[in-house]
């Protein structure tokens, strides 16, 4: 009986901790993708600020940075699925209130998409001036998330 | 004991504006306006600028030569602090060293800063653009830490100045209003710049904090 036992305890554990392990391997692959989503994002978002930057920047490379983000921006909510956040014992600067909060994090979330596409339709007019207007409302959609829905980092590369 | 002066004027505004200065670009990141943290930084620059020069050109104490001494002499300054060592005419041996860590932290500060990159590539220093993204968030990292050090540098410069308040009976904050430190008679003091010196300085100065605010916005 108690060899049984054994056994029996001995494969709960092993499914337990399989299952822990692969949830928690989730999450990590969850938030590597993630940080390098928001990688991809502040590239395009400074690659298209140094050129506005210049007196006569270089609208082809603008265009392309826009599109970028307008195709990146719809992905966003992609990378917060349920579990990804603190709780889920990765490192994270996900703050749980994202998932706390829905309705305030879609309203940030759309106001972001609706700025990039903004962002992108002034760029490809090839107006150098508004497209500068819109990277600065675009930024401030960045922003405005951030301040409620992400932790300040430290030192973390 | 008279009090003597130790302190030129410049040196003096050096540092009650780097203190100024360095307050309000902390104070406006942590507000998000970091057009002004940029004006700030510009300006904590241009005076950093000054004062490399005031160190090989500026008054009698303010010469790096003057105040960076040997292991020797900071050893026996150190020993005589618990002592009876005379009140020093300027830096003494240690808090010499002190400066030059001080000096050396802000110019990484403002030199990382010059190239910083935000998390979401919208706000970034005036060279940024000649760095990738990953570059740029690996300088606004050390710009942080080194702004920690900085901190914890000036809680130090402050612990001192308590001691030396208390313990020794100087007063080293007034000295750096007045410029006037009460010496013994037979101290050396204060031989002040030459007026070329100080106009070359500040154009110096001046020129570096225009070029990098024209360059920042």
């Amino acid at each position: 009986m108690s060899w049984n036992w054994t056994l029996r305890a001995g494969a709960a554990t092993l499914v337990l901790a399989t299952a822990v392990s692969a949830y928690a391997l989730d999450a990590a692959s969850v938030e590597k993708a993630r940080s390098d989503y928001f990688h991809s994002v502040g590239k395009a978002m400074k690659g298209s600020g140094d050129e506005l930057k210049k007196p006569e920047p270089s609208m082809t490379d603008v265009k392309a940075f826009a599109a970028t983000l307008d195709k990146l921006a719809p992905e966003l909510v992609t990378h917060f699925p349920a579990g990804s956040g603190p709780d889920a014992g990765i490192k994270t600067e996900a703050k749980a209130d994202i998932w706390t909060r829905p309705a305030d994090f879609k309203k940030a979330v759309d106001a972001f998409t609706t700025a990039a596409h903004a962002y992108n339709v002034a760029a490809q007019t090839g107006d150098a001036g508004a497209t500068r207007t819109a990277r600065m409302a675009l930024g401030k959609t960045c922003g405005g998330c951030h301040d409620s829905f992400r932790n300040e980092e430290h030192h973390n590369h | 004991m008279t009090r003597l002066k130790v302190w030129d004027l410049p040196t003096r505004l050096f540092h009650w504006g780097l203190v100024v200065l360095v307050g309000l670009a902390w104070w406006s990141v942590s507000v998000h306006n970091l057009t002004f943290h940029r004006i700030c930084g510009s300006l904590v620059a241009g005076l950093l600028a000054f004062r490399l020069w005031w160190g090989l050109f500026g008054g009698s104490t303010a010469r790096f030569g003057h105040f960076l001494k040997g292991p020797g002499a900071v050893l026996k300054y150190a020993k005589g602090l618990i002592g009876h060592a005379e009140p020093a005419s300027g830096h003494n041996p240690m808090g010499g060293w002190s400066v030059a860590a001080l000096l050396t932290l802000l110019i990484a500060i403002v030199g990382f800063g010059l190239f910083a990159v935000d998390v979401d590539g919208l706000e970034s220093g005036p060279f940024s653009n000649l760095v990738s993204f990953e570059v740029g968030r690996t300088a606004s990292h050390l710009h942080d830490l080194m702004f920690d050090g900085l901190k914890l540098l000036v809680l130090v410069h402050l612990a001192a100045i308590a001691f030396y308040a208390v313990v020794k009976r100087e007063g080293l904050v007034r000295a750096m209003v007045d410029g006037k430190k009460a010496l013994p008679d037979t101290a050396a003091p204060l031989a002040p710049a030459r007026i070329w010196a100080l106009l070359v300085g500040l154009a110096i100065g001046a020129a570096v904090a225009g070029l990098l605010i024209r360059l920042s916005n």
